[in-house]
Formats: C-alpha cells, structure tokens, sequence
C-alpha cells in the first residue's frame, strides 16, 4: 500500500471525502493501493500546532507523534487557504483594489484606492504567517514527500449573500462586498505565497485544475461545497488524483 | 589688564567651558535656536538615513509629526514596514542630496518629468528609479507605478503645503544622473534596479555653490506654496558606504560632509527662517566624550542618536510646563490595556473552520443514527475525534457501512 497523511484545516475535509471514495475504488498509488489518513489541525488534542519559538520542533508534540508513527509515504497539505476570504470578502471604508501582475488586464473595482500588489502580498504574508510556519514545521519535521493542495478559489458574491453566516456574526451591507475579480485576485495572491514556501522548502504544489474555475476565476459551481467557502468531495477527489501525478516519481521502495 | 575680542567672550566661545570641561554627554553645540516648534506644529521630515532617527523621535515625543501619506487601512503594520511607510512624512525613501531634494519638489509639481521614470527588471518588475528600494520586488507593473507615483506626488505636495516645520537630513553630495536631462538618481543605476551605463549615465560630486543653488531654489519653491514654512537643516554624521571619486572613502567623506556644513552655514546665514542644527558635529567631530560609532566605524549607536535628540528637544521643542503636565496625567490615566483582542482574520478563519468541523459532525452524527438503527454496529463509532476524517466516506456512504470493516480504515481508526 502507499500510505498517504492529510493534515489541514477546514479544506481538508473535501480532500479526505475525495481520497477516501478513491480509496475505496481501489485507487493505485505507485503500483500499490492507497491508504490515506486525515487529520484536523485544530483539533483542541493539536492546538496549538506550533510550539514555542525556542523549542527545537516547532509542531505540537501530538502532531509530531502522529507524523511519527504513521510514516507515510507522502504527505497532503492543506493548511490555511481561507485568510484570502476573511481578508477580502468585504471593502473597508476606503475602498481599494490592486493590479495583479500576472493578470494585468482585470478590472479595477470603479472608484477605489489602488494600492500596490506588494502592499496586498505583505499584509496576506502577515496573515498567513501561522500558516506559512505550519507548512515549514512539518516539512522539518519528515523527509516524506509533501504535496501541498492549493485552496479552492472563492465562491461568487452571490453564494456569500446566500450564506452570510460564515463570514458575518451579525448583519451586513451588501454594499461592502467586494467584486468578484477583486476577491479572485486576492485568492491569486495567496495562492503565490503558498507556492513561494513550496518551492522554498521543496514541497510540490497542487494547483486547481482548470476544469473547475469558471471563466470569471470562481470556484466552478458543480465542485462548491455547501458553504459559500469550501469545495466538495469531487473537488477532493481531483485534487487527490493531481497529487497523485506529482508523488508518483518520488516515491520511495520502502513502502509497505 | 587689556582686552580684546576674546577677552570677554561666552562660555560656549571657548574651547574648554564649552567642550574640555563639560560631562560625558552634555557636548551642547547649539547656542540659540532662531526659533522653537511648538508640540501642536507640524513637523515634516526628509533626508539620508540618520533622518530617521529624528522622525522617530519626533513621533516618540508627542510632537506633532507630519505623515501625508499612511498606509491605507488594509495594510497590516508589518507590510506598512516592508513598503517604508511611515519612515518619512511621505514615502518618498532616502533623500540623500539636495538634488534630489529639489528635483522631488519639481517631480510633485509637474515642473519636471524624467526622461528615465522607470527601470524594467528582466523577470517583469518595474524599479521606480527614485525610489528603488520603496518596496519589495518593486511594482509589478508601469501602471501599478504611474497610480502609486500619482498618489505618492498628491501626499508629498500635501506635505510641502502644509508643514510648519521641515527638518532635512544632507547626507552626500555624490550622485549619478542621467547624461540626457540631469535627473538625479539616489543610488548608482545597477545598484538597486536599472542597469548602469556609461552613455547614459554619469557621475556629479556637488560643490558648494551646487549644493546652495539647489537648496535655494527648493526653499524658493517651498516658500511660494508655503510662506511660512520654516527649515531647519541638519548635516547627516554616517560616512559614506563608497565613493566613485579616485580616492580613500574618508577623504570622501571628509570632502562631502564639509561641503554639506559649509553650504548649511551659508544657507542659515543668509535665509530667514532656515536653522542649521549639528548633528553631525555632536556624533562625527570626535570631541564628545564617547564614541558615538559602532564597530563598523559607520553606524551610530543609540547613546550618539540620544545624545543628538536630547540637544534638539532643548533648543528646537517648545513644551510648555502645562502641556506636559496634561500629556503626563493623560499617559497615566489612560485605560489599562487589556488583553489584546484575538486578530480578526484569525478569529475569521477559525470561524470558518470551525463551522467546516460543525458540518462534520453533523454527518458524523447522521451516520451514527443510521448506524444505530442497524444490527451491527458501525466501526467508525469506536474511533476518536483526531481521526474524524477517517469516518467521511461512512458517512457519504451508508450503503458500505453492512461491509465488513475495511482493514485499511480499521486499522487508522484504532
């Protein structure tokens, strides 16, 4: 069998149902059955993921046991991938925007300050710092191969405004959304600093397929999940499958 | 007995009141400042590095320190750092001659647009080459330079109209400009972004005259949007990291450094309204008591920017004793901080997630119910909270809950 270990926050679980229904269809990993486990990083048992500064491991000692005794043949990341959404999903006072250099031609939100795309990527990097640490701890902390999963791209305002609860305790003004390019260049932002630490630390990265973005950048409607935030099992599934591909040439001949 | 000129001089005239008999740290260089800037005034900063320090005094010590151009709201405080915001009162980086002094005033007022505006990288990023180092990685593109630069230009004129008091750090009087319209360049082309050419780009040690030329016009300049704007001039004690001229760095240094004095003195002396207040002669004129440089011989220690800071709020900071004694019942009656309140975007984020898991476990909990109402028992019941992702496909699937246990989930779930 390869043995596969899934750690991540709450779009972890579309991967799991994935890997799972695959599991059970008796999909091949390197020639051999896969078998994969999935574990929730805030579970109260793991929090908090990251020790001390000064300990010599920085991840949570239940983490790093579990890491231990399962010795998996690779490891699935999905840390994070929300901090695009809190961070986006509604314009402060001052409304803004920001050029994205890699889609240089998306709209402008009409009106809003336009702050440099630097500005968008420190604040997200800020953001995202235990995420950032999560992902280098567990690397230091195995040799196993790691895929890290990139995050589903947001859901359109429509969907938010269907299921404000997620994002809003109380009541909100619809005025304050954000557009929808704006959210999708921010998810594009984020999706950058996560693929900056995996090429650091010599993690693959897993991208979305294109299949499952809809022309305007959302997640593509037949993967959203029942929120206006996470994808589903098929999401899941496909995600799994690239990770697949890329674990493929790296697997080593110890596996069980 | 007789009397000359000396005879019956001050104090501070004489070289051993005002500098061999006085205590390590009281070197006291200023004898009476033209004039005071009270703590409600605003003050405006600019110049080569040790600028900061003042600026961040400025800021410290309640005065009313100038910032045209704060980051926008959504900017964190770390990203604010990283993109040199809130170092000057705009964030127009290092002004390190008075060149690029002038030339800034002329940029912001549309009286002078470079031929050279920006630096295109090989991987795609824009340099700003009067900034080069506002910001890291540069701007991604020309466009996202001209809207940056639009609102950089609308805060530096905010400034200029609306200070009381602009404080300027000289730091170097060597330079590299464009061969083909004088623009004058901060750091070398190449060093930073760009690519240095001998074409294009040239050499410029500034003289005194240049450097006095330059001041004027800007003071000119500055008086016409602002007449009552008032300057005070201050010469930078960091020695130069390198020179372009044919010779030892410290003779550079000795050269620029006395340029910048001599034009500062002759500036003071001429223009009203315009101080001249030496820093450069409490940290670099080696007649304190301490050595006020780090072991690179370059930097200034703490104890050589505190000595410097201490001489200003002296001279040049008007408090009066009722204000200070607001400010400190303020400062002590002020609400005891509390706790600091969860980060929002963390709160959001575990709010996410959190819901996720309340989904889970309410799928968890219907396949428990199915479960419940079969013959056997569901294997999944026997497992923990960690392995909840284990039970998913149960879950999804009820129809596989009659197999017998898979032994690969068996066995993670034990």
């Amino acid at each position: 069998m390869t043995k596969i270990l899934g750690l991540g926050h709450s779009h972890i679980v579309a991967i799991a149902k994935g890997s799972y229904e695959l599991q059970h269809e008796g999909f091949q990993l390197g020639g051999a059955p896969l078998v994969s486990r999935f574990v929730y990083l805030y579970d109260p048992e793991l929090s908090p993921t990251l020790a001390e500064e000064s300990a010599s491991s920085r991840l949570n000692p239940r983490l790093r046991g579990i890491i231990e005794e399962e010795r998996p043949d690779g490891i699935v990341l999905s840390v994070g991938g929300n901090e695009h959404i809190a961070l986006s999903v509604t314009q402060p006072k001052e409304r803004f925007d920001f050029i994205l250099g890699t889609e240089p031609e998306l709209d402008l939100e009409p009106g809003a300050v336009i702050l440099p795309e630097a500005a968008v990527r420190e604040t997200l990097r800020e953001k995202m710092s235990p995420t950032l640490l999560t992902i280098e701890a567990i690397r230091k902390e195995t040799g196993a191969p790691i895929v890290c999963i990139e995050p589903p791209p947001p859901l359109p305002n429509w969907r938010v405004v269907q299921c404000p609860q997620e994002f809003f305790r109380r009541s909100f003004d619809p005025r304050r959304l954000s557009g929808d390019a704006f959210r999708y260049k921010m998810w594009r932002t984020q999706s950058a600093l996560y693929r900056e630490v995996c090429m650091r630390e010599d993690i693959l990265f897993a991208a979305v397929p294109a299949e499952f973005m809809a022309p305007s950048g959302m997640l593509a409607e037949e993967v959203w999940g029942a929120d206006a935030s996470h994808a589903n099992a098929l999401f899941g599934r496909r995600m799994i499958q690239a990770a697949a591909q890329l674990f493929e040439p790296r697997l080593g001949d110890g596996r069980r | 007995m007789k009397t000359h000129p000396y005879s019956k001089r001050p104090d501070y005239a004489l070289w051993r009141r005002a500098v061999a008999d006085v205590a390590p740290g009281e070197l006291d260089p200023v004898v009476e400042a033209p004039f005071r800037l009270g703590v409600r005034e605003k003050v405006a900063t600019a110049g080569s590095c040790f600028a900061q320090h003042i600026g961040r005094y400025l800021k410290s010590s309640g005065c009313n320190y100038l910032v045209t151009e704060p980051p926008h709201s959504f900017i964190s405080p770390q990203a604010a750092d990283a993109l040199s915001y809130g170092l000057y009162t705009a964030r127009y980086g290092n002004i390190y001659t008075s060149r690029q002094l002038l030339q800034l005033f002329e940029r912001a007022y549309g009286r002078f647009t470079p031929k050279e505006n920006q630096w295109r990288e090989r991987d795609g990023q824009v340099i700003d080459p009067f900034r080069p180092q506002i910001q890291p990685g540069g701007f991604n593109s020309a466009r996202e330079l001209d809207y940056d630069r639009e609102r950089h230009f609308e805060a530096v004129r905010k400034a200029f109209e609306t200070l009381d008091v602009f404080v300027f750090t000289l730091g170097l009087t060597e330079l590299w400009r464009s061969r083909e319209d004088g623009a004058a360049f901060p750091l070398c082309p190449g060093v930073a972004g760009g690519d240095y050419s001998p074409a294009r780009h040239e050499f410029v040690n500034l003289g005194v005259d240049e450097i006095v030329a330059d001041m004027t016009a800007f003071l000119r300049g500055l008086r016409a949007v602002n007449p009552a704007a008032r300057v005070i001039l201050t010469v930078s004690p960091v020695p130069l990291v390198a020179t372009a001229e044919a010779r030892h760095v410290v003779a550079s240094t000795m050269y620029s450094k006395s340029a910048l004095r001599v034009s500062c003195d002759a500036l003071s002396r001429s223009l009203n309204q315009v101080a001249y207040f030496p820093s450069y002669e409490i940290v670099a004129g080696g007649y304190a008591p301490t050595d006020y440089f780090a072991t690179d011989r370059r930097s200034v220690t703490q104890e050589g920017v505190a000595h410097v800071m201490r001489v200003f709020e002296r001279h040049f900071i008007k408090r009066s004793v009722a204000g200070e004694a607001l400010r400190g019942a303020l400062r002590a009656l002020g609400p005891v901080r509390s706790a600091p309140a969860e980060d929002p975007i963390a709160a959001a984020m575990r709010l996410m997630c959190d819901e996720e898991a309340l989904s889970l476990e309410q799928i968890e909990a219907s396949s428990r119910d199915e479960a419940s109402s079969d013959a056997e028992p569901a294997p999944q019941e026997e497992s923990s909270d960690e392995e909840f992702a284990a039970q998913e496909p149960f879950a999804d699937k009820p129809e596989q809950e009659a197999d017998p246990p898979d032994p690969v989930n068996e066995r993670l779930v034990d």
